[in-house]
């Protein structure tokens, strides 16, 4: 295990991690309690001889190593509209004194459930017509162990963006209805609808970002600053024209007709 | 600087023969009393101990290879010899490996394999005293190690960093001199260069 002193930043040599005294966890644990002994970013303890910017890290939550897939961090890499939570201020994040503060790292190994999306119509798309897109996520609460503590994640969307092959994406802070319960006509353009233009084979990717709050046991929900995205598995779309011919009757029943 | 200047001609006057110390100290003090007023600076004492940068990160690579290298022979021998550390590391740097070698051979385990690194980058050096500190970025690679028990069973463990960012700190091992010792390691938690 590592040993820590509130002054001294930690010494570490090659030896810890061949022999996995420093993994992948005992480091993030490492960085965590520097941040809360100093209550400084990590980096500004080295001061008394490197004390330049450029030597400094740069502040928690603008670099972040998600480790496992679908997850990156959300703010300043894409996202930019639903980057902030719309209702949260930022004063409240401060948890009571005492309490370790709790960043989206520390929460890594809390995993939310993979989003699901439904379009309409059901897997194709017609060219030059709105295809209509729904999110399926909601909030949820996952239990495990933070900092050595049982505590509970909650997990909230805030924000949705699908992903076209064909180069648009639709961001929306809503997850979109249907056209029926929207009370539209099929083929309606809505908030989270998209038009292809031309037919094809294209795949669509929901993306939803989530806000965190923990909590410990008998404390109220805290937020964690930031939020995350989770990618839901992509969907093929197939896009094809429709031409309006006349015919004798169902093409099924007289497929010799003609214009069937 | 006097103070410095001072000292190292004191240690020199005790190199010199037993005999005629005395009286050659006396003709000496009445010499440099005399001189005082206009000293000249000597050519040592104008060099800096690293005239450049690329001399210095020299300096730190081939430091920290050679405290790599004392670190696996050791560490391979499951063995703590501490004289051989303090080669390569300040003392209190090298009081930290060997703590670190105490719990492996103390489990009854060694490694195998070389420990490498690349991808070094000069933070910065300056002189302080007449001993040099430089501190330098890190690339620490361990892919090519294992951990081994008794029975030379494989117990290596899966999570390990196999690359990581390190920031290295250097000083002089004896005052004025260009070769560096290994004063501190600190894992990097900024952006991952590695």
């Amino acid at each position: 295990m590592l040993i820590f002193t509130s002054n001294d930043p930690p010494d570490v040599n090659s030896l810890d991690y061949i022999t996995g005294a420093i993994s992948e966890s005992a480091v993030d644990v490492h960085a965590e309690r520097r941040h809360e002994s100093t209550g400084e970013v990590p980096g500004g303890e080295d001061g008394d001889n490197v004390g330049s910017a450029e030597t400094e890290p740069p502040p928690r939550g603008a670099v972040d190593v998600w480790a496992g897939p679908g997850w990156e961090q959300l703010c300043g890499a894409n996202f930019e509209a639903g980057c902030s939570r719309p209702s949260a201020p930022a004063a409240p994040a401060t948890p009571a004194p005492g309490t370790p503060a709790v960043t989206l790292r520390d929460i890594a190994s809390f995993r939310p459930a993979e989003p699901s999306d439904v379009m309409e119509p059901n897997g194709w798309a017609v060219e030059g017509l709105p295809a209509n897109f729904v999110a399926d996520a909601s909030s949820e609460v996952v239990s495990g162990t933070l900092l050595g503590q049982p505590a509970d994640v909650r997990f909230t969307p805030v924000g949705y963006r699908w992903v076209h092959s064909d180069g648009a994406t639709v961001t929306s802070s809503s997850p979109g209805a249907t056209w029926s319960s929207l009370g539209v006509a099929e083929f309606s353009p809505t908030d989270t609808s998209h038009v292809y233009t031309a037919s094809g084979e294209y795949t669509v990717t929901l993306r939803v970002a989530l806000a965190a709050e923990y909590r410990f046991a008998g404390s109220g929900w805290l937020p964690i600053a930031g939020t995350l995205t989770i990618d839901a598995a992509p969907q093929r779309v197939l896009v094809g024209e429709v031409d309006t011919v006349l015919t004798v009757g169902d093409c099924k029943a007289y497929p010799s007709s003609p214009g069937c | 600087m006097p103070t410095s200047r001072l000292k190292r001609r004191r240690s020199r006057r005790l190199g010199g023969a037993a005999a005629a110390a005395s009286v050659l100290a006396l003709v000496l003090t009445g010499c440099v009393g005399a001189a005082e007023p206009t000293p000249t600076p000597t050519p040592t004492e104008a060099a800096p101990i690293f005239a450049s940068d690329e001399e210095a990160l020299a300096a730190a690579e081939q430091a920290y290879a050679a405290q790599l290298v004392v670190v696996d022979e050791l560490s391979h021998a499951g063995g703590v010899a501490i004289e051989k550390l303090e080669e390569v590391a300040t003392a209190e740097y090298a009081a930290g490996i060997s703590a670190s070698l105490e719990r492996l051979s103390a489990s009854g385990m060694r490694t195998t394999g070389a420990t490498t690194f690349d991808t070094v980058e000069l933070i910065e050096h300056f002189e302080a005293d007449d001993v040099a500190h430089v501190s330098a970025y890190v690339c620490l690679d361990i892919g090519d190690t294992r951990v081994v028990d008794s029975s030379g069973a494989d117990v290596t463990p899966p999570d390990r960093i196999l690359r990581a960012p390190l920031q290295v700190r250097f000083e002089s091992r004896f005052l004025g001199a260009n070769q560096l010792l290994v004063a501190g390691t600190e894992p990097w938690s900024g952006d991952d260069f590695c």
